[in-house]
């Protein structure tokens, strides 16, 4: 097991550094300059040539790309054209909010969707299935910004239960640490329940789906022949089995952690890692762009080698190696 | 298990009811004092400020930041019966322009203090302006300096490098002199010379290498303005509290003022409905419509004019001009008759009445604004919607209707792609109302959408046949970006538009040195703009901004949102907390 990791670590090195390089490539080649927000009336022409200048941009790209990569070779990402900062700085600074949100959200995801699975897959065929089935597939497929805008209307603006943005009130460093985290939560119901909405109608889905195929397994028939309840027969016997190739999912599940969630991260104003990640792109802020589908890459691979990890850890005919 | 999660989950809920029954209070309404809403201005922003350093901000909402916690050596507020910048004392008590118009003298009060209680001096200024000509900090107002004294070459001729030792000269800590290379207009030389400045006991130890990434920019404890810097979360808020100590001329009356990063607009728009923010600005006309019948706890006001929409349509061939710069005229837009036929063919009243309710725009007819009336040449009238003429002018022209209903010269049918910046409702609202009206003469127009960036470009490199164009002016006129002849250098000639008498009436009227004198100037410039229709003029937008009734005194003008804000106030804060 130990070899096998270390193997796809160091496979993934080069397809890591090959990520960076198309991007470093494919960014620089796409229309738009990030010295152009220099370039606005009252501004001298002059400016945006300075700050070509100071970004290394007037360089031929080749000469660029061998300065870049001498850089990330001793990890410096450099810093940000667009927020003046060492480009880990900005990332630091987002990654706690987005992990926070993601964390939460995943919880919700898994609680709620297992929840609505068993209980889809136990009432198969009935009225409480089909209803369940049909909002699953109306909520899976609903826009993520069509949905946080509606909320915000209904909760925010029509009800007033919910605050529309940002993370925490006007003046809450001065609440108590309880205060505090309740009026944080607070905020965070709207974007959370967004983020988690989407998660808990396909994982109903497989859930429901796996847990199908369970019951209708020898074991199960068994168990039910030997005369226990159909609570310990669904619960600790249908759902253990069937949660298996689940827990699987959570690998998948890693990336989201750290790379936000776009839309949400914009209409609710929480300045995550989605948000940076847009705003980079519109601003053609290279070394943040770079880091971004670093942290994005890196993640998907490791999330892809613990999705096979843990398959073999859950379920023993699988071997690696 | 599942019963666990349950109880969490109710545990969880029941917090949440309490928060919930806690919103209450986060209403601005409440006059509580223990309430922090109560005495906190609450602003927004669809971005965050990049820094705090009045040398190299160049965002609008760092010029906002910049000026709550800085002042300047005057105060310009904007005359509205002439449409002129008027400036007043600030910093500086009085001044004096020399009869040649080649110096200014400013004397300074010696009474105002950085917050540290370190003395505002002359030194602080000339520091500050030998930051703003630095090219390796390279500030977007260099510019400014463009007039100061130069350094000479060995022939004695003026060089490029400002001479800081003869240009700004401090004979002591309240006399500051300004020394120019030439007589320049009395408003120029106001308006140049009013840089804010920084600290120089506190900056004068960063290298210029090392300026734009200095702490100081996003920590600026040191400062001289009606507020004082507080916090900054970035990409969430910065927080302002009044400056006590602030005699230019008091300290800022509202305690505390938060500015909330807020970058969707519909979540800005719900903020300010349930009052959750206090200002707003950039308000579409449809919800300002709406919050003026269904808010009456909401203030619309209204700004104009600083910005402008255009159909820009290509005067000279884009593809003869992307190989090696070619200047032929555009084989569809290349003469003014057709530019002309296609002005007179669009109904822009009704995209007025339809967009803009009537009320948030007027129909444009010249690049400068009506809010400029000392410039602003009120005789030319708008083209009128005149789609007979419009036919006439074309057959003029010499374009034919073709077998398949679309107008042809020469073998070259009449059509083109008209491109709009994604997300640019106003463009989106227009471009089809264009295309039916087009289309009606025989003139096939396809609409296609860019990304801001991608569509910018393109029209800086003359790429684009047709686009719908916004562009914000200046507070001095300025033609030579959007109309000089030297396409390299016109960043917003994006038509590519060349007459030589418009250059030349552009450096006539910035060389006198009293606006009155350069008025007909810019009244013949107007004139040659509409007979020549460089591009088809749209509107003059309004800029819809919308405050909470609880803010006291705000006056947007031309100028900022937040003009005087130092002497709002919020009718929630008790008397006692209001800062006098």
């Amino acid at each position: 097991m130990f070899s096998y990791v270390l193997r796809r670590i160091l496979g993934a090195i080069p397809l890591i550094f090959g990520v960076l390089t198309l991007t470093f490539f494919i960014i620089r080649l796409a229309p738009g300059d990030p010295a152009s927000f220099f370039i606005q009336p009252g501004v001298s022409p002059k400016v945006a040539e300075q700050m070509r200048e100071q970004y290394g941009l007037n360089d031929p790209l080749i000469v660029q790309y061998f300065k870049w990569l001498g850089n990330i070779l001793q990890g410096d990402f450099g810093r940000s054209f667009s927020r003046h900062q060492p480009v880990f700085d900005v990332i630091l600074e987002a990654v706690p909010i987005t992990i926070s949100l993601a964390l939460i959200g995943i919880t919700m995801e898994f609680i709620f969707g297992i929840l609505l699975g068993v209980i889809s897959a136990v009432k198969q065929g009935t009225k409480l299935d089909r209803t369940l089935t049909v909002s699953a597939l109306f909520i899976y497929s609903m826009p993520e910004f069509w949905l946080s805008l509606m909320l915000i209307i209904i909760f925010s603006l029509k009800l007033g239960w919910f605050p529309a943005s940002n993370l925490n009130s006007i003046g809450a460093d001065s609440f108590g640490t309880v205060e505090f985290i309740l009026d944080r939560l607070h905020h965070l119901v709207l974007p959370i329940f967004v983020l988690s909405l989407g998660g808990t109608a396909g994982l109903a889905r497989y859930v429901r789906g796996q847990m199908l195929e369970v019951i209708r397994q020898d074991y199960i028939r068994t168990a039910r022949a030997k005369g226990l309840s159909e609570k310990i027969v669904i619960f600790k016997h249908a759902l253990r089995n069937a949660l298996l190739p689940v827990v699987t999912i959570l690998g998948g599940s890693l990336p989201a952690l750290f790379s936000g969630a776009l839309f949400i991260e914009v209409i609710f104003a929480i300045p995550g890692m989605g948000r940076i990640a847009v705003e980079a792109v519109f601003a053609r802020d290279y070394p943040l762009i770079i880091a971004n589908t670093f942290i994005s890459g890196t993640l998907i691979v490791l999330g892809n080698l613990l999705a096979d990890v843990l398959y073999a850890v859950v379920d023993p005919r699988i071997k690696l190696g | 298990m599942t019963l666990c999660y349950i109880r969490v989950l109710f545990a969880v809920l029941m917090l949440f009811t309490a928060a919930c029954q806690k919103k209450d209070g986060e209403k601005p309404k409440s006059t509580q004092p223990s309430n922090p809403l109560a005495t906190t201005l609450v602003l927004t922003d669809r971005s965050d400020v990049d820094n705090f350093n009045p040398i190299i901000s160049s965002t609008v909402s760092g010029g906002n930041a910049i000026s709550m916690i800085y002042t300047g050596i005057t105060t310009g507020t904007f005359d509205t019966t002439q449409g002129i910048l008027i400036y007043e004392p600030a910093i500086a008590k009085s001044w004096t322009i020399a009869p040649d118009f080649k110096s200014i003298t400013y004397n300074l009060r010696g009474d105002v203090k950085w917050t540290d209680g370190t003395p505002v001096t002359s030194h602080d200024f000339k520091f500050s302006y030998q930051l703003y000509g630095d090219t390796i900090i390279a500030s977007a107002r260099q510019d400014y300096l463009e007039n100061l004294v130069k350094l000479r070459d060995k022939n004695s001729k003026p060089t490029d490098i400002v001479d800081f030792d003869k240009a700004i000269l401090t004979p002591n800590d309240t006399t500051l002199i300004f020394n120019f290379e030439k007589p320049v207009p009395k408003h120029l030389i106001e308006f140049h010379t009013s840089l804010t400045p920084v600290p120089k006991h506190i900056w004068k130890d960063v290298k210029p290498s090392e300026f734009r990434s200095s702490e100081l920019n996003s920590n600026p404890t040191v400062s001289c303005g009606p507020f004082k810097f507080k916090e900054w979360k970035r990409q969430q808020e910065f927080t302002v509290v009044s400056n006590p100590d602030f005699n230019v001329p008091a300290p800022g009356k509202i305690p505390t003022i938060t500015m909330r990063v807020i970058p969707e607009y519909t979540t800005q728009l719900t903020q300010l409905k349930t009052g959750a923010i206090d200002v707003m600005d950039g308000i579409k006309p449809e919800d300002a419509i709406k919050i003026e019948k269904e808010n009456p706890e909401i203030d619309i006001r209204i700004v104009k004019y600083r910005s402008y929409s255009y159909l820009m349509l290509s005067n000279i061939d884009c593809e003869a001009y992307q190989n090696g710069k070619q200047i032929k005229p555009h084989p569809l837009f290349g003469t003014k008759k057709t530019r002309l036929a296609i002005a007179m063919a669009i109904d822009r009243e009704k995209i007025l009445d339809g967009y803009y309710f009537g009320k948030y725009a007027e129909l444009m007819t010249s690049p400068i604004s009506p809010a400029f009336k000392w410039a602003f040449n009120s005789d030319i009238k708008p083209y009128p919607y005149d789609p007979k003429r419009a036919k006439e002018l074309l057959a003029e022209d010499g374009w034919k209707i073709g077998s398949d209903g679309i107008l042809e010269r020469n073998g070259k049918k009449f059509s083109f792609t008209l491109m709009i910046s994604k997300g640019a409702t106003a463009g989106e609202y227009m471009a089809p109302i264009i295309q039916q009206s087009l289309k009606e003469l025989g003139i096939e127009c396809k609409i296609e959408t860019l990304e801001f960036n991608v569509f910018v470009e393109k029209g800086r490199k003359h790429a684009l046949d047709a686009s719908l164009n916004g562009l914000s002016v200046g507070l001095e006129i300025d033609l030579a970006p959007t109309f000089g002849s030297n396409l390299d250098k016109a960043a917003f000639n994006s038509a590519g538009y060349q007459n030589p008498r418009v250059d030349e009436l552009n450096r006539i009227a910035q060389s006198k040195l009293l606006r009155e004198e350069a008025a007909p100037y810019w009244k013949e410039f107007q004139q040659i703009f509409h007979d020549d229709v460089p591009f088809v003029p749209m509107f003059w937008g309004s800029r819809i901004v919308g405050y909470n009734k609880r803010v006291i005194g705000e006056k947007p003008d031309i100028l900022s949102i937040y003009t005087d804000l130092e002497k709002w106030t919020l009718s929630t804060m008790p008397a006692e907390t209001a800062v006098r």
